[in-house]
């Protein structure tokens, strides 16, 4: 449309000149093992830095102390990042996910049910509410950021309708689960690294999780090739659902008692996490094994404060430092690779 | 959907991720509509007072605050008008019109959005109606809230004599659980209570004592609390304070991921996981606050202001109109405490005069 | 010339009196074609003409308000580009064509990834990585499509090099048709013709091709007939052989009259 009707040859400035490599990108390491070896340098960094400090700093108490705060801030991030990479920009609405499947959950024990009807409930009930999110957002073509915000608003206020607190039977199955341990590491810490390999794994090698990458990377493309984006879309949000869902559950195991705003304080850590794990908000781009590296430096930092003897505001200040960090290194990433 | 640029507006959403969650983690908008109070205050000469609850819904303390002092209004043949400030601004403000217009001759309310007591202090002034304020300071307001440096003073002494009778004062770790945001309060509750145990066991070494963000909540609690344990690997007796309940039980509950719970002891503050099946079996005890019975010392205020003879305005924490005691319990004690709906019962049927703390903590 | 002698089943495609008005504008106002199997279909007019409306309506992107289609001699109606895909029709969109973020064979294979051979993981949708990657490096090498590995992102990729693989994504899905539109509009000289040179490929291939663009020159090297659109009417149909650029550039000016009466005819003559 550029070029008038009757010139002789192509006169269309060459819009890519050279037509040959021209972006590091393309050049040696894959992105996403750049983005692993730099969230690894870091923590690797922040780890040697404590350890210099307070020698005592490598041990299993620390061990422990991470992994266990790793655990369900690292089964909220793969939800959060299903709903990302498919191009669903934010899940809001992810603490009332958790907190919702997780009263579900604690339901179901406080009325005698057994555990493996709690479990399969308080999974049902994250994809129900992944449902809801994806029908408003589908069906109303809205967007996701202020559908889940609103929805996030709604639930939490439904929420303390339906209970105050709520707490998990001490003696039930799931709470001793909560409290125990496996291979030396706090039981609920195993099924996060199970959702981020099966995660990872989908993303990579499933057609499910092809399509899911080519509706966030480029819709109008996906579309073309025949690939059903409200399907895709929905099936997101209800998948994402399912892991928030998990969430709850561990959640529950190890949150003695709980309130309906008890999810709020994983939002921005959770957020922060996937961001810096280079799963850019632009859709289509992400890889799981990366954002569990940036789960456990999220989840060293309140440690090392602690081996640091800081004051605790701090813990506060670097999250909140750090997620304005990894928004910045988003928007040079998507700035530097627009053209 | 896909006509938006992404990126962008996800950036953008995210500026308001930080607003809304902070939004999120205190409290929401919902309420009943306030159904003003049916008797209405015509100038027949009965004293006429105006209660505003804060109508918050993950608190029935406040809505009790208003049975509580519905019965006191009762018990002394003074008409009562009732609405609910819907934990929201504007209609705490609205509220303030409907109190002149029905010409109450004074205001008892608790409002959860203090950034809306200014405006509505203009208008009771201009009015002349004196207000008591709940646990909120306004300047020009009688201020009635719960004695928090006591508070915290009290759940120490307490904690801290357990300590004496069961470790002999030998303490390897005192944790405290704080919540900066709470500014003064935290300062108060948690601070005065470490001060306490420090009195108590004086020969604490300075560098057992060590503080973490838990800001108020368990979950948050619960998730930097494993840290300090991890930090100081060789403490074994470990007392636990804090800003309330929740964030004490962070700390015990990380405790027992730890694999620390052998000998530790925490003492919260606000009785929130005090009662109930399922006490955190390391929270040795709680300091109640009894919130829904603050009517009682603000109808003591309202005798004198009704008999002609208003006290001098005290609007300060630190100077308090009258301050609630607080009840510093072990978790036995807290049982025997009957239930919030039960004590509101009973406060009703109790003479004149009787505070909570009479009723429960005189032992 | 006219092709109204054969029937429509000896063609590859053949679309009759297709319309299509947005509100007051009428983008199509009568459009006709017959696309004839293995060969290189020229589409051109002004801008405006309604050259992309039509291909749109072939590609299942925009439902035609009224019109036959009908492809390898059955009638269609396509509601959404899958029917158009399923009937045979590959449409390479200039900007839409390609995922930046993944790479030349899952582009290649996007909407349509083999699943493993493996019973069991292919009940768990897992694709079959090994098998897309040799037969998209086989039929990329076929068709001359230089590319440094298929297993980088397409991101960076040149503007000619993804072209070529947008294209050639049809070829590999066994297409009969392929619509391009403006496919060497961004691109420079020598990416220019490389695009050309896959289409002359892809006729050697027996698949048809449309192809819309406003350069001439290209037209005629690569076309074997070209129909010319005015005012949303198809209003010519020429062997390029019979026919110079100029010639072209006449027919979509006006300059030259056109095979069927059209509005403006009538209004020049009033002139
Ligand atoms: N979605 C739409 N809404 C309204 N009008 C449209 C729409 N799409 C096309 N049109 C109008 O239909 C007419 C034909 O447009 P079309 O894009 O098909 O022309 P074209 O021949 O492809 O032009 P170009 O050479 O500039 O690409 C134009 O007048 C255009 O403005
Ligand atoms: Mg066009």
């Amino acid at each position: 449309m550029t070029t008038s009707l009757i010139t002789p040859a192509d006169p269309a400035a060459p819009r890519s000149p050279g037509g040959k490599t021209r972006r590091p990108d393309s050049r040696g390491l894959p992105v996403s093992a750049r983005d692993a070896l730099s969230i690894a340098g870091v923590w690797v960094a922040l780890i040697v830095a404590t350890t210099i400090v307070r020698p005592d700093f490598l041990s299993t108490q620390s061990l422990l102390a991470i992994t266990f705060t790793m655990s369900i801030t690292g089964i909220l991030a793969v939800s959060q990042a299903i709903i990302v990479i498919s191009g669903g920009l934010l899940d809001l609405s992810l603490p009332v996910s958790l907190i919702v499947s997780a009263w579900a959950t604690v339901t179901v024990l406080n009325n005698g049910l057994p555990t493996w009807v709690a479990i399969p409930v308080g999974i049902l009930t994250g994809m129900a509410w992944g449902a809801l999110n994806g029908i408003i957002v589908v069906f109303g073509k809205l967007n996701p950021i202020i559908v889940t915000l609103a929805t996030g608003f709604g639930g939490l206020a439904v929420m303390l309708i339906f209970f105050k607190s709520a707490q998990i039977p001490a003696q039930s199955d799931l709470r001793l689960y909560g409290l125990g341990r496996f291979l030396g590491l706090p039981n609920i810490f195993w099924p996060m690294v199970m959702v981020i390999v099966l995660g990872g794994l989908a993303f990579a090698y499933t057609r499910w999780g092809r399509r899911l990458i080519a509706v966030g990377g480029n819709a109008s493309a996906a579309k073309a090739r025949g690939i059903n984006l409200r399907r895709m879309r929905l099936g997101s949000f209800i998948g994402a659902g399912a892991v928030a869902g998990l969430a709850g559950v561990m959640f529950s195991a190890v949150t003695p008692s709980f309130t309906p705003a008890a999810g709020a304080s994983f939002q921005l850590i959770v957020i922060g996490a996937v961001i810096l794990a280079g799963i850019s908000l632009s859709g289509g781009k992400g890889n799981l094994l990366v954002l569990l590296l940036s789960i456990g430096f999220f989840a060293t930092i309140p440690t090392s404060i602690a081996f640091f003897g800081l004051a605790p505001a701090w813990a506060l200040v670097f999250q909140g430092a750090l997620l304005i960090i990894a928004v910045g290194i988003d928007g040079y990433r998507l700035k530097r690779t627009a053209r | 959907m896909t006509h938006f640029t992404r990126g962008r507006l996800a950036r953008l959403g995210l500026v308001g991720v930080a607003a809304a969650s902070l939004l999120l983690a205190g409290c929401s908008t919902v309420g009943s509509t306030s159904d003003a109070g049916s008797s209405d205050a015509a100038d027949d000469g009965t004293f006429t007072v105006g209660f505003a609850v804060g109508g918050q819904p993950d608190a029935d303390w406040q809505d009790l605050q208003g049975d509580v002092a519905k019965g006191l209004a009762d018990q002394r043949g003074w008409d009562f008008v009732e609405l609910s400030n819907d934990n929201s601004e504007a209609t705490a403000t609205k509220n303030a019109d409907i109190f002149i217009q029905k010409g109450v001759d004074m205001v008892m309310m608790f409002n959860g959005q203090p950034s809306a007591n200014p405006v509505i202090a203009k208008k009771y002034a201009d009015a002349g109606i004196p207000v008591v304020t709940f646990d909120i300071a306004q300047p020009g307001w009688y201020f009635v809230g719960v004695d928090n440096a006591a508070a915290g003073t009290d759940g120490g002494t307490a904690l801290g004599e357990l300590a004496k009778e069961k470790w002999d004062c030998k303490v390897d770790l005192v944790i405290e659980a704080e919540g900066t945001a709470a500014g003064q309060i935290n300062t108060w509750r948690t601070g005065n209570a470490a001060d306490a145990i420090g009195t108590v066991c004086p020969d604490i070494p300075e560098e057992n004592y060590v503080k973490y963000e838990a800001d108020g909540n368990l979950t948050t609690s619960l998730a930097n609390a494993p840290g300090v344990f991890a930090a100081h690997p060789d403490a074994k007796n470990i007392l636990v304070v804090g800003l309330n309940d929740q964030a004490v039980v962070g700390a015990l509950q990380a405790a027992t991921q730890l694999g620390r719970d052998g000998s530790i002891m925490g003492w919260g503050q606000d009785g929130g996981l005090i009662t109930g099946p399922n006490v955190d079996p390391n929270l040795v005890g709680s300091v109640m606050y009894f919130l829904e019975g603050y009517p009682a010392s603000a109808f003591e205020i309202a005798d004198e202001i009704a008999a002609g003879n208003p006290p001098a305005v005290k609007d300060t924490g630190d100077d308090a109109a009258a301050s609630v005691k607080p009840c510093a319990v072990t978790a036995a004690e807290a049982a025997a405490i009957p239930d919030i709906n039960e004590r509101v019962k009973e406060l009703a049927s109790a003479p004149k005069g009787t505070s909570e703390y009479d009723l429960y903590c005189k032992s | 010339m006219s092709d109204t002698t054969s029937t429509a089943t000896d063609f590859a495609l053949s679309a009759s009196h297709i319309t299509r008005r947005y509100g007051a504008v009428v983008a199509l106002a009568d459009a006709s074609m017959q696309l004839r199997r293995g060969e290189v279909m020229g589409l051109v007019g002004d801008n405006g003409a309604g050259k992309s409306t039509f291909l749109k309506i072939l590609s299942g992107a925009v439902i035609p308000d009224g019109g036959d289609i009908v492809v390898g001699g059955s009638p269609v109606s396509f509601r959404r580009p899958s029917d158009a895909l399923e009937a045979g029709i590959e449409t390479v969109y200039q900007d839409l064509a390609l995922v930046d973020t993944m790479s030349a064979v899952q582009n290649v294979y996007l909407g349509r990834e083999e699943l493993s051979k493996n019973p069991f993981l292919r009940l768990l949708n897992v694709v079959n990585d090994g098998g897309m990657r040799k037969r998209s490096r086989e039929v990329l090498t076929e068709l001359g499509v230089g590319i440094q590995s298929v297993n980088v992102s397409v991101k960076g990729m040149s503007g000619g090099q993804r072209q070529c693989l947008a294209i050639a994504r049809a070829l590999l899905w066994g297409r009969q048709i392929v619509i391009l539109d403006e496919p060497t509009a961004a691109l420079g000289v020598r990416e220019s013709a490389q695009v050309l040179e896959l289409i002359g490929r892809l006729r050697d291939h027996g698949v048809s091709v449309i192809l819309v663009s406003h350069n001439m020159q290209q037209l005629v090297q690569v076309a074997d007939r070209v129909t010319v659109m005015r005012l949303g009417r198809t209003i010519a149909t020429r062997d390029v052989a019979d026919i110079t650029p100029e010639g072209i550039v006449g027919l979509i000016t006006g300059a030259i009259p056109a095979d069927v009466s059209t509005p403006e005819d009538s209004a020049t003559i009033v002139h």
